[in-house]
């Protein structure tokens, strides 16, 4: 690492090997679609790429994190513009994992509710909730991302956490 | 975060991820490329058609003026008339259709 700006084409691959997983599992938990996921990721890849002259390798990661939580962001509002308009479902939208028949259907029941749950969520409770599940960040640095201060990012993990198991208790 | 606090289950990411990124990155560039080299190209034909098509001369003479060769020369057995006009420098004519052959106009 070092204190000049640039990305070689081996850092930018290594950030990819690194983030890809944590960044795929936060753009899934806000979309809900494998290929929605995929393409948030590859797009801020893409604009890291197109910046990679200006940033800095130390804060590389921050950066790609910021860029698809907002990706993330946008998608979700045109996905909710299209499902309004089209009425689509898009709980169909989970995928089969190859496990057994009722495995896989117990598994969607949890998913489905999961799902309907998160994004009952108020998003910056969501955003907090979902960066502190999968970005390996502590209450600091999401709070630096974030712009907010760690207590805040604290009680709203909290307050999401609570939320969560409380409306998935209440379900039948 | 501690993996006993949390909620959701890691997923895998599909396979054949990295290949796919840089298929896009590649297709991307392959595109800004088309793009440069068509609005490049237009531009060295625009620029082409600029020097090599003769620009046509406009001639704003009136008929019949002094300068070289002018002549009033009327068709479909036309003739013109010369009027009179307070300034020397404006020739007013009036055109009139006639029997017989193209007028030629009086010139001073």
């Amino acid at each position: 690492m070092n204190g000049s700006p640039g990305l070689t084409g081996m850092e930018w691959q290594a950030l990819y090997r690194r983030l890809e997983a944590p960044l795929y599992n936060l753009a899934y938990r806000y979309l809900w679609r494998a290929q929605d996921a995929e393409d948030v990721v590859h797009d801020a890849f893409l604009q890291l790429w197109a910046r990679r002259g200006q940033l800095l390798v130390a804060t590389a990661d921050r950066y790609a994190w910021v860029v698809v939580l907002n990706l993330c962001r946008k998608r979700r509002r045109w996905a909710r513009a299209k499902l309004f308009l089209a009425g689509e479902d898009a709980l169909d939208a989970l995928e089969d994992s190859g496990g057994s028949p009722e495995a896989d259907a117990t598994r969607r029941e949890q998913e489905s509710r999961l799902h309907a749950e998160i994004d009952r969520l108020p998003e910056k409770l969501r955003a907090v909730l979902l960066l502190s599940e999968f970005s390996g960040m502590g209450y600091e640095e999401i709070a630096a991302l974030l712009s907010i201060p760690a207590g805040t990012v604290a009680s709203r993990r909290h307050l999401a956490v609570q939320r969560l198991r409380m409306l998935m208790e209440d379900r039948p | 975060m501690n993996q006993s606090q949390r909620l959701l289950r890691d997923l895998l990411p599909p396979e054949g991820g990295w290949q796919r990124l840089l298929e896009r990155r590649d297709v991307g560039r392959r595109r800004a490329q088309q793009w440069l080299a068509l609005v490049a190209g237009g531009v060295v034909t625009a620029l082409l058609l600029g020097l090599l098509v003769p620009q046509p001369k406009l001639d704003l003479r009136w008929p019949g003026s002094h300068g070289a060769g002018a002549a009033v020369v009327l068709l479909d057995e036309q003739r013109a008339r010369l009027l009179p006009t307070d300034d020397p420098g404006v020739r007013l004519y009036w055109r009139e259709g006639a029997a017989g052959t193209a007028a030629t106009s009086p010139r001073k």
